[in-house]
């Protein structure tokens, strides 16, 4: 039986999945390498598991949403990412919708 | 420390697909070099092996880090699932009865001497874990779209079940006067499942696929047994077709309880055929006859009698239920419903 702080840990989860993609977009207007990246959301209060950021990334890049490339900095090859035209397109779409949710969900909370 | 650093790094890229591996490798091993970097930064010396250990035990089991990289998380996702243990719980149904029924008849015909029984049950088992498996692939293969799912995305509300009488409590009024409920003729899906394991089994005994020790089953005592005229014999294909008819309706009934006009279509034709296999059994009396030393025995006069007799009411009985079926069915087709 699942006490009230699995359940509430689950629903949490679910509700941060989708928001931690819309947030990593959001910090790739600006070209970053994953670890920095994580450093620049940690900053802005928004913590992510590097096991889910690295396989993200890569499924964005996939999606076309994101480019990448390996480059050498600190004397170590780190691979940076940054939004693609496509990228942009979708992250002002999916603004859109956040602010849309947000502000039909707050007058209910 | 390093050391450490590659073991765990070989452990993932082993499970990696060929084309990303180097890629991801590359990758990971920047986000472990930056994490011992903050770690030595935060203790203010560098990190010793029981540190490094710690530090890659948090980053995730190969397995797991590995995994994260794949294309699927879940074997068959929660679109899938519902469709899959759906078809396990029918699967499982046949395979149920299509074990119980052998059994019966072996226990019927005294062929049980223990091991035939726990032989059938181990086939139980061991069909039921390959049928389970064999739903899991094909589940699998429609998750990764290997299969199309194009029946399942195209269904159509007027190919579901009938709702059966005593469903008041759905609250809706379109069936509140609703007549053409569970009758005689009528039956649920379970009962399709199970007259669908029947027939599949009666199929592969008739088409001489599954042994049946009828030997046994006609052995009377006292030396006496039963023989059957000949035309039960020259009747085999006809009777495997009523069969194979028969098995045709119960899988409607089970994949496409919807399709009430092919159903009562098929049921027709068994119906017609019923018919047909009764007039020519009737004129080609005695079906059963009781014989001892080769011959037909006299003392057996008032058995045969009741054999004769019994037979005459099964066939009348046959025929009155196979008419009622052409009204029943004649009736569906032409309403759909």
């Amino acid at each position: 039986m699942p006490t009230d702080t699995d359940i509430f840990e689950s629903l949490r989860l679910e509700l941060r999945r989708g928001t931690l993609i819309l947030a990593v977009l959001a910090q790739l207007r600006e070209e970053r390498y994953g670890y920095s990246l994580r450093q620049a959301l940690s900053t802005v209060g928004v913590e992510i598991d590097e096991g889910a950021l690295y396989p993200m990334l890569r499924r964005l890049e996939s999606q076309g949403l994101l480019a990448s490339e390996w480059r050498e900095e600190d004397r170590r090859k780190k691979r940076f990412y940054q939004l693609s035209a496509e990228g942009r397109a979708v992250l002002a779409r999916l603004a859109d919708e956040w602010r849309a949710i947000n502000a039909a969900l707050e007058p209910l909370l | 420390m390093s050391d450490l650093i590659d073991r765990y790094l070989a452990a993932v890229a082993a499970l990696l697909p060929k084309s990303s591996r180097q890629d991801i490798v590359a990758e990971l091993r920047d986000l472990i070099l930056n994490r011992v970097e903050e770690k030595e930064e935060a203790l203010g010396r560098p990190l010793g092996k029981a540190d490094m250990e710690a530090l890659l035990r948090e980053i995730g089991h190969p397995i797991a880090v590995a995994g994260r990289y794949g294309p699927h998380r879940a074997l068959i996702g929660p679109e899938i699932y519902p469709f899959w243990l759906l078809a396990v719980k029918v699967l499982l149904a046949i395979v149920a009865v299509a074990t119980v029924v052998p059994a019966v008849i072996v226990m019927i015909t005294g062929h049980d001497e223990g091991h035939r029984i726990s032989g059938i049950l181990s086939d139980f088992i061991s069909s039921a874990l390959t049928t389970v498996g064999m739903a899991t692939v094909v589940a699998a293969a429609f998750e990764r779209g290997w299969l199309k799912v194009g029946d399942l995305a195209n269904w159509k509300v007027s190919e579901l079940p009938r709702v059966p009488e005593g469903m008041d409590w759905l609250g809706g009024s379109s069936w509140s006067g609703w007549t053409g409920g569970k009758g005689w003729f009528a039956k649920s899906r379970f009962e399709g499942v199970f007259e669908l394991a029947v027939m599949v089994l009666f199929i592969a005994w008739l088409s001489g696929g599954l042994p049946f020790p009828m030997e046994r089953l006609v052995h009377a005592p006292d030396g006496a047994w039963i023989t059957f005229s000949p035309v039960v014999l020259s009747l085999r294909w006809p009777i495997l077709g009523l069969a194979v008819l028969q098995a045709l309706s119960a899988l409607i009934l089970v994949v496409k309880p919807g399709w009430v006009r092919a159903r009562a279509a098929t049921e027709i034709l068994c119906a017609l055929a019923g018919l047909a296999l009764s007039a020519v059994l009737w004129h080609a009396q005695p079906i059963i006859t009781l014989i001892a030393d080769g011959q037909p025995a006299p003392e057996f006069a008032e058995l045969q009698r009741v054999f004769d007799m019994g037979f005459q009411i099964a066939i009348v009985v046959a025929v009155a239920i196979n008419v009622t079926k052409l009204f029943v069915d004649g009736w569906r087709l032409v309403r759909g419903k």
